[in-house]
């Protein structure tokens, strides 16, 4: 059976489409005259489908659409209207209906498009599941010395595992950043041999240098290698440059909160404090970080 | 360098001056887009074949292959290009049957004047994260991945779909060619299901496809056979792209399979997914016991060496 929850203010459309769904032998149907009962109901039972007006007091069908989004993203929405528009059609689906319906379009449509739903759920869940049965994804990716080459390499990668499920989306941001500071590291400092001291002041010294360099000879042939191997419970990532390295032990120390405020040495904190492990091979050329996944 | 900075959009139109007021439109929003006039959806098809194309901006009511139907044939063969559905008629239902079939934006000819150059200059800004994702992909040297998935027939689907979701991004193969990799692929993953799996019709040829698919629906409800696994590892080389797909079953007797050559025909009985396999990869491996297959087919560029290089 399909359980279906039908939201309508006006109790002749409720009465009328909760008849036309019952005449399908495999639909359960029940009632919610607005979108604060609509998710009270939710609330309290789980649904396959709802099915809701647009215009109504107390929250509307809209709102209800971007509420279920985020709370119940598995249960699909098909949004109806009598007096909708292009743009309100656009919006809906786009804020995540799963259909739109104009009620004038007739039972029949209604149906069908109940039936699509139904059916590209299964689809969704599959989609879902294979998710969960990932074993491994791997890269090797070879980077040439750009700076926005190394911020989109590390957003890549924490894309990479928020998909394979390795953490929840609100350390996505601090994983990118430890990320971003390792790949910076290797080309700025590595690769391109450019003093942090540099950086003090306006900053302007340090991005000409990287600028000349980057296209000069013997910097401008030097590569950033990344190894990654992402599974549902660690992501590594090793970074190498192609430049003379340097001394791990001489990096300031990370527990001394002081060490935050200055321009160098603040990337490798950062790195420290966001990943699990973070370490230098012995001439420092080369870094291996560590994130583990949650606990299941 | 890899970032082209133009932006190309395709327009379609059957209409002459409807096509000529959407590219003054165009070219008055931003002078340095280059706009791409077409008059029907092969065209536009044959265009998206041959040239980077940033946005599509295609009319609903067209002879031939409509609007939705050509957002269809966009959402297999090219899901990282957007599109803009306009249309004359004002009809809030076609417009959220276009967002729903992958459309990013939908526009009344009416309100053309006021929203076309704003709309794309929207789509283009969400755009930006994803040519930074391309971006990155140019740069893949390697990229290996594995799944080990249940014996069920709404994971192969979604595998299926990852796998020419993932040759897309990785764009080292035509779309013709990852039509040709996502098919073998998917006959290789129903092989292991039917006939590795839930051995029916182990050797080849023994049964004929209405008899194993009965046998096939008893055997997916008993537990010996219904717990065994599939694995699929896919790897992304500098020459080739390989797949190995293995099962939980006891193998199967390849050599019967050696003489499964030639183009799969209607007037064979079966063995025609490994007819197809051939007939698609550049080669078709068996291990000795049967249990594992892997396919390979040639990458068809060579940006990924350029790039190592520099």
């Amino acid at each position: 059976m399909v359980s279906i929850l039908v939201v309508d203010d006006s109790a002749t459309d409720r009465i009328r489409i909760a008849g036309l769904l019952k005449k399908q032998t495999d639909f359960t149907v029940e009632l919610a005259c607005d979108g604060v009962e609509a998710l009270s109901r939710l609330e309290a039972t789980g649904f396959d489908l709802v099915l809701t007006d647009l215009q109504m007091p107390n929250k509307d069908g809209l709102e209800l659409v971007r509420e279920m989004k985020s709370a119940y993203p598995h249960t699909p929405v098909i949004l109806m209207t009598g007096r909708g528009s292009e743009e309100i059609a656009v919006q809906a689906m786009k804020d995540g209906a799963a259909s739109y319906v104009n009620k004038a379009s007739g039972s029949q449509w209604l149906i069908e498009n109940i039936e699509r739903v139904l059916a590209a759920r299964v689809e969704a869940r599959g989609n879902a599941d294979l998710l969960g049965c990932l074993v491994s994804d791997e890269y090797e990716l070879s980077l040439e010395n750009d700076r926005t080459l190394m911020s989109a390499t590390a957003r890549f990668l924490s894309q990479a595992a928020q998909a394979a499920g390795l953490c929840p989306d609100s350390e996505l941001p601090r994983l990118g950043v430890a990320l971003e500071e390792a790949l910076l590291n290797a080309c700025l400092h590595g690769n391109l041999e450019l003093d942090s001291v540099l950086r003090e002041g306006d900053g302007t010294a340090f991005s000409e240098l990287a600028k000349v360099r980057a296209a000069a000879a013997p910097w401008k042939d030097r590569r950033v290698t990344v190894k990654a191997c992402i599974t549902p419970q660690q992501l590594r990532v090793d970074i190498a440059d192609e430049g003379s390295g340097f001394d791990a032990s001489k990096i300031p120390d990370p527990t001394d909160p002081e060490n935050l405020l200055k321009p160098h040495g603040r990337g490798v904190l950062m790195m420290r404090l966001f990943l699990d492990e973070v370490e230098w091979n012995d001439c420092g050329n080369r870094v291996t970080l560590i994130k583990n996944g949650q606990p299941q | 360098m890899s970032v082209e900075p133009l932006t190309t959009i395709l327009l379609i139109d059957d209409s002459i001056t409807d096509r000529t007021r959407s590219v003054g439109l165009l070219r008055k929003a931003d002078a340095a887009w280059d706009v791409i006039p077409v008059s029907n959806a092969d065209d536009a098809l044959k265009m998206l074949g041959q040239r980077r194309i940033n946005v599509v901006i295609s009319d609903v009511v067209m002879p031939g292959i409509d609007g939705r139907q050509l957002l269809k044939i966009m959402g297999t063969d090219y899901p990282m290009i957007p599109a803009i559905l306009i249309s004359s008629q004002q009809d809030d239902q076609v417009a959220a049957e276009c967002i729903g079939l992958g459309a990013v934006n939908y526009v009344s000819k009416e309100k053309l004047a006021e929203k076309l150059g704003a709309v794309v200059k929207e789509v283009l800004k969400a755009e930006e994260e994803l040519v930074s994702t391309r971006r990155v992909l140019e740069h893949v040297v390697q990229n290996r991945f594995q799944f080990e998935i249940e014996n069920n027939l709404d994971q192969i689907r979604a595998l299926v779909n990852y796998v020419r979701d993932r040759l897309l991004a990785m764009q080292v193969l035509s779309t013709i060619r990852i039509r040709n990799a996502t098919t073998a692929v998917r006959e290789c993953l129903l092989n292991a299901y039917f006939h590795g799996n839930l051995q029916v019709n182990s050797r080849p040829l023994e049964l004929t496809r209405t008899e194993y698919m009965k046998v096939a629906s008893v055997r997916q409800q008993q537990s010996e056979y219904a717990n065994r696994r599939i694995r699929l590892a896919m790897q992304l080389g500098q020459q080739t792209v390989t797949f190995r797909i293995s099962d939980d079953g006891q193998g199967f007797d390849h050599s019967a399979a050696e003489r499964l050559t030639g183009p799969p025909s209607d007037s064979f009985s079966n063995g025609n997914g490994i007819r197809l396999m051939r007939a698609l990869m550049e080669s078709v491996d068996f291990n000795a016991s049967g249990t594992e297959v892997a396919l390979a087919i040639a990458i068809d560029e060579r940006r990924l060496m350029t790039q190592v290089k520099g």
